[in-house]
């Protein structure tokens, strides 16, 4: 008998890689600084989804997240992902 | 010859490449809807600039995967002539038809001005017969419009002779201020390994009559024709 599917919830946070310059990054750095938080040297923008997904385990819903990450919701090319899977909740 | 433009939900330069084609080349010229599956009958293909798909995500990154872009992955792979012109440029770096991609602006700014662009390669479809060095006035109008590639990339771009147009002064010099958007090696426009596809962030086609502020666009529209003539005598 195969498991029933299971509703997953995935966080899908996406960067620029650490090489590629993140002007908007740095825009909202020299932000903070104009507001007196001197003490952060860094700021990375990017983006973040949520996505709803069906799948038998969290592995599977993992796997497939990873897959869409790389196929379109990701530009490799520039990007780097990651991906969180949250416990499906009770129902 | 017949061109084929590829429009999209939010394409804004499928018209002015339409009237490129029709009044500028005076050649025949159709569009051609995302939505459809065939691009039969063309024999070159244009995709013009906009925001397809309002942008989402990342510029050409929906468009990608709309119905029409298979048929235009095998007109490629076939050897014919694509051209990309900005947000259509994106399209196929994001289809993987051009290597490198576009990223934001490191102005943060939308960047709409008229800029010299040096043709550094005639072994393209939309560049043959133009002298190497030519300097082009075109016009550009983009917020996402660096190119970026990566070192090892662009090492096979120069040794490939992908590199077909450089953002430069009037004199047809890369320098820092020639750079409108940040573009690695200042680079304008781009082709793939075999040369009959090219993308590049400038508008030839909104630059196809002085009227306009100048006419160097229909240079590149125009080689097109040539290419096919030349093809056509050594067949």
């Amino acid at each position: 008998m195969t498991a029933a599917k299971r509703q997953f919830h995935a966080d899908v946070f996406i960067t620029l890689k650490r090489l590629v310059n993140d002007p908007e990054g740095i825009e909202i750095r020299n932000g903070l600084h104009n507001l007196g938080y001197d003490d952060v040297s860094e700021v990375r923008a990017g983006k973040y989804m949520q996505l709803q997904v069906e799948a038998a385990n969290e592995d599977e819903a993992l796997a497939s997240v990873n897959e869409m990450c790389e196929r379109l919701l990701c530009n490799t090319v520039i990007e780097e992902f990651r991906v969180s899977i949250l416990e499906p909740q009770a129902t | 010859m017949k061109f084929g433009v590829v429009t999209f939900p939010g394409s804004n330069g499928d018209h002015d490449a339409l009237s490129a084609v029709e009044y500028g080349l005076g050649e025949e010229v159709a569009p051609v809807w995302h939505k459809s599956t065939s691009v039969d009958g063309f024999d070159a293909l244009l995709v013009p600039g906009g925001f397809s798909y309002g942008d989402y995500l990342r510029g050409g990154a929906i468009a990608r995967f709309s119905p029409i872009m298979g048929a235009v992955a095998e007109f490629a792979a076939a050897g014919k002539p694509v051209l990309g012109i900005c947000n259509g440029f994106q399209i196929l770096t994001e289809a993987g038809l051009l290597p490198g991609t576009l990223m934001k602006n490191p102005s943060l700014s939308f960047v709409c001005d008229w800029v010299d662009v040096r043709v550094d390669s005639d072994r393209t479809p939309f560049t043959r017969g133009i002298d190497i060095g030519t300097v082009l006035r075109l016009p550009i109008a983009h917020g996402q419009g660096s190119y970026y590639i990566d070192t090892d990339g662009l090492d096979e771009l120069k040794r490939n002779e992908q590199i077909i147009f450089t953002y430069t002064d009037r004199a047809g010099v890369e320098t820092p201020e020639s750079n409108p958007n940040g573009s690695v090696a200042n680079i304008a426009g781009v082709s793939n390994g075999p040369g009959n596809v090219v993308g590049l962030m400038p508008h030839p086609e909104r630059a196809f009559d002085a009227v306009l502020g100048g006419d160097d666009g229909l240079r590149l529209l125009g080689a097109v024709l040539g290419a096919a003539t030349k093809e056509a005598i050594t067949a």
